[in-house]
C-alpha cells in the first residue's frame, strides 16, 4: 500500500466522491493511480475499511468509492438524487432525440445548451422539487453528479459521465431492474 | 446536334457521377419524390454543367448535346418528359443500368414487389395448367406460352438477384457507419443511430419477405388478383414454379424441363446467400433491439416517477415529497450510505445540549474577565502633548485644596450663619480665595444645614456680593435620626 495514495483515497472517500477507473485530463483519457493503487492492494484495502465504519464498494469493475456502514436514511438522500437525476438525463436525451450513448466517458457530451432547454421542462422541474431538489437542474447536475465526480465537463464544456458513472447509469437501463421492481 | 443511342449511352456511362449524385438526391429525399425517379430538367442541367465545366470547350459541346433532354427523348430514352412541370424519367433499362454500377443504389425488393411477382408465377400456372394449351413444338400459342413462362421465370431470377446485390450492398455501406461507433459529434451519433434504423428496416421490410418468399415449403394464404379474379394462392411461389416445370415434365417436354430447372436452382440458391445476409444483420439487429429495449426501459422508469409525482400533488402544500425509502429509488441502493454534506454545510448549527451548556457558559464568562484585564493593562496616560488650559489647572488645584481644608473643618458652635462661617474661615485659608468659592466648599460640610426662608442676609468681599438665604445646622433629633 502506498501512504500517499492510501491518505488521497481517503479525502476523496470522505468528499464522497467516485474514484474512477479513467480519469479526465487536458489530452484525453488516463489511468488513475487512486483506482490502480485500490485495484492492486484490494484485500488490504477492504480490511482497512472494515475495521472502520465504512464499506469500500467496487461500481462495475469502473470505480471504486467510500460510503457509511450505517446506511439509515439520511444517507440515502444523495442516492435518490444521483438516481432521479441520471433518469432525468436518460429522458431529456430521448426528448431531444439523443442517444444515450452520447454521454459515455468517450462520447461527444451534452452542451449546456441541452441542459437549458431541460430546465424548461415543467414535469422536471415538478420531480426535481419532489425530490427535495429546489434548484435548477444544471446547478444540481453541478452539486450532484460533478461533485462526486459522476460526470464532469469535458475540455469542450460538454458533459460526460465518468467511467463509474457510465456503470450505473447502463445499470439503471437494464430492462430486468424496472421488472424486478415491479414484481 | 443529334446523337445517336450507342453513342448517347456511351456518354451516359461516362457521365455517371452526375445521375449518381441525382439518384442519391432522389433516394434521401422525401417519400412522395424517392417513389418516382423522375428528374427535374433544372437539377439534371445543373450537374451537367459543373461535372462538364472543367473540359475543353469542344468536348464539352459534345457531352452536352448528347445528354440534352431533346436528344435523349429523340433516342427513345426517356418514359416520358413534361414542359410544363420541368421533369422527365429515363427509361427503365437505363436507370437500372445506372444503379447497377454500385450495389449500393440498388433497389431491394419489398413485400409488394415480391407480391407482384407471386401474382405473376400463379398467373402462369393457370396459364400452363390451362386445357386450351396443344404441348405440340410446332404450335404458335405454345411456343408463345414456352416464351412467356421463360420470360417470368428469367425475371424472377434477374429481379432477386439484383434484389441480393442490393441488400448487401446497402447493409455493407450501413454496417460500416455503425461500426465506427463514433460518437465524437453529434452528427456523426446521429449517422449511427440513422443507419441502425435503416438496417432494422431492411431486414424487416427486404430480408425476411425475401426468404419467405424463396422457401418452397412455407405456406402462406394471400390473396392475390389473377385475371380470372380474386382468389386464394395457397402455394409458395417456388412451390408455383415447380409445379409449372411438372406441367412440362408431364407432358415430356424434357429440353425445357432442364432449362426451366437451371433457373429454379438459381433461384434457390439466393436463398443460401440471404441466410448469410441476414445471419450478418443479426448482430445489428441485437443491437437495435437492445437500444429499443433502453428507450423503453428509459421511458417507464421516468413515466413511474412523473406519475408518483402528479398522484402526490394534491394541491396541499403537504405530503409532496416522495420518501428517501420509496421502492422507486431502490436502483440507487448501491450508492446508499453517501453522506450528504451540503446540508450540514447550510444547516443549524449543533449546540451543546444540557451538562455541556455549563462549559460554554463557564468559557464565556472567563474570557469576558480575561479581556477586562487585558484593557485595564493597555490604558494609557493621556498624552502630555495636548494644550491644557490654565485656569482649568487653576481651578482644579483650588478645588483639590478645599476638600483637604474642608476635611479639617468643623462648623464652630453655636453658629448662626453657616455661609458666614465658611467665609471666615476660607479667607485666610485658601490661596487665591474668592467669594463664589463658599457655594464649592458648602458641599464639604458633613451636617445637615437647614434653610430659613425669611432671613437673609449678604457678603460683600473683594468686589463680589453674594446675597442669600441664612442656612444654620440642624440640631434637633429629628436630624440626628436622618443621619443614621
Amino acid at each position: 500500500m502506498n501512504k500517499l495514495l492510501a491518505q488521497k483515497i481517503f479525502r476523496a472517500g470522505q468528499r464522497g466522491e467516485l474514484i474512477n477507473r479513467l480519469s479526465m485530463t487536458a489530452t484525453g483519457m488516463t489511468e488513475n493511480p487512486l483506482y490502480n493503487e485500490i485495484f492492486e492492494n484490494d484485500a488490504e484495502y477492504h480490511e482497512l475499511y472494515n475495521a472502520l465504519p465504512f464499506d469500500l464498494v467496487a461500481l462495475g469493475g469502473e470505480a471504486y468509492f467510500i460510503r457509511e456502514s450505517d446506511q439509515s436514511e439520511p444517507y440515502m438522500v444523495v442516492a435518490r438524487n444521483i438516481q432521479v437525476l441520471l433518469d432525468l438525463l436518460a429522458r431529456g436525451l430521448q426528448i431531444c432525440g439523443l442517444m444515450p450513448e452520447l454521454i459515455e466517458p468517450n462520447g461527444f457530451g451534452l452542451t449546456r445548451d441541452y441542459i437549458n432547454r431541460f430546465e424548461k421542462e415543467e414535469d422536471f422541474r415538478d420531480i426535481l422539487h419532489a425530490c427535495g431538489m429546489n434548484r435548477d437542474i444544471s446547478i444540481e447536475i453541478d452539486n450532484v453528479l460533478v461533485g462526486r465526480a459522476i460526470a464532469n465537463w469535458n475540455q469542450s464544456d460538454r458533459l460526460v459521465l465518468t467511467t463509474g458513472g457510465n456503470a450505473f447509469f447502463a445499470e439503471l437501463h437494464q430492462a430486468d431492474s424496472v421488472t424486478s421492481e415491479e414484481r | 446536334m443529334a446523337v445517336n443511342r450507342a453513342e448517347t449511352t456511351k456518354i451516359v456511362i461516362d457521365y455517371r457521377e452526375a445521375f449518381f449524385r441525382m439518384i442519391d438526391e432522389i433516394d434521401a429525399s422525401d417519400q412522395e419524390r424517392s417513389a418516382t425517379e423522375e428528374f427535374t430538367v433544372a437539377t439534371y442541367e445543373r450537374y451537367l454543367s459543373i461535372a462538364t465545366a472543367k473540359l475543353p470547350e469542344n468536348d464539352r459541346r459534345t457531352a452536352l448535346d448528347a445528354l440534352a433532354v431533346a436528344n435523349l427523348k429523340r433516342n427513345n430514352m426517356l418514359v416520358f418528359s413534361h414542359d410544363q412541370t420541368g421533369r422527365f424519367l429515363l427509361v427503365s433499362w437505363l436507370r437500372d443500368m445506372l444503379r447497377s454500377f454500385d450495389d449500393v443504389r440498388l433497389r431491394g425488393l419489398t413485400q409488394p414487389d415480391l407480391d407482384h411477382l407471386h401474382e405473376r408465377l400463379a398467373v402462369l400456372l393457370t396459364q400452363v395448367k390451362s386445357l386450351d394449351v396443344l404441348w405440340i413444338d410446332n404450335d404458335a400459342g405454345f411456343r408463345e406460352l414456352v416464351r412467356t413462362v421463360h420470360d417470368v421465370f428469367n425475371d424472377v431470377a434477374h429481379r432477386l438477384t439484383q434484389n441480393v446485390a442490393a441488400l448487401r450492398g446497402r447493409c455493407d455501406a450501413l454496417a460500416k457507419i455503425v461500426d465506427s461507433a463514433d460518437y465524437s459529434s453529434m452528427n456523426r451519433a446521429g449517422q449511427i443511430a440513422k443507419a441502425l434504423e435503416e438496417i432494422y428496416e431492411i431486414h424487416e421490410r427486404n430480408v425476411i419477405p425475401t426468404l419467405r418468399f424463396l422457401d418452397p415449403k412455407l405456406a402462406i394464404k394471400r390473396t392475390v388478383d389473377t385475371a380470372s379474379g380474386r382468389n386464394i394462392v395457397n402455394d409458395p411461389p417456388m412451390r408455383i414454379a415447380e409445379q409449372v416445370i411438372e406441367r412440362f415434365a408431364q407432358s415430356k417436354k424434357l429440353e425445357y424441363v432442364e432449362q426451366l430447372k437451371r433457373i429454379e436452382f438459381q433461384i434457390l440458391s439466393l436463398a443460401d446467400e440471404v441466410t448469410i445476409l441476414r445471419q450478418g444483420l443479426e448482430q445489428y439487429i441485437q443491437m437495435v433491439e437492445a437500444q429499443r429495449r433502453r428507450y423503453e426501459v428509459i421511458e417507464t422508469r421516468f413515466n413511474r416517477l412523473l406519475d408518483e409525482v402528479k398522484d402526490r400533488q394534491d394541491g396541499r402544500r403537504r405530503r409532496f415529497r416522495i420518501p428517501v425509502d420509496d421502492p422507486l429509488f431502490k436502483s440507487a441502493r448501491t450508492f446508499r450510505g453517501l453522506k450528504e454534506y451540503r446540508a450540514r454545510r447550510g444547516g443549524l448549527l449543533d449546540w451543546p445540549l444540557g451538562a455541556g451548556r455549563q462549559y460554554l457558559d463557564e468559557f464565556k464568562r472567563v474570557t469576558q474577565e480575561k479581556r477586562v484585564v487585558d484593557d485595564a493593562a493597555t490604558i494609557r496616560a493621556p498624552s502630555a502633548r495636548r494644550s491644557i488650559d490654565p485656569n482649568d489647572l487653576k481651578t482644579e488645584r483650588k478645588l483639590r485644596q478645599m476638600v483637604t481644608l474642608m476635611a479639617d473643618f468643623s462648623l464652630p458652635r453655636p453658629c448662626t450663619d453657616v455661609f458666614l462661617a465658611l467665609h471666615a474661615y476660607l479667607k485666610d485659608t485658601l490661596y487665591e480665595y474668592e467669594l463664589p468659592d463658599i457655594v464649592d466648599a458648602i458641599a464639604g460640610i458633613r451636617e445637615t444645614l437647614e434653610t430659613s426662608s425669611t432671613h437673609t442676609n449678604n457678603i460683600e468681599y473683594d468686589g463680589w456680593r453674594y446675597t442669600y438665604h441664612v442656612r444654620i445646622p440642624m440640631i434637633d433629633s429629628n436630624a440626628e435620626e436622618k443621619r443614621a
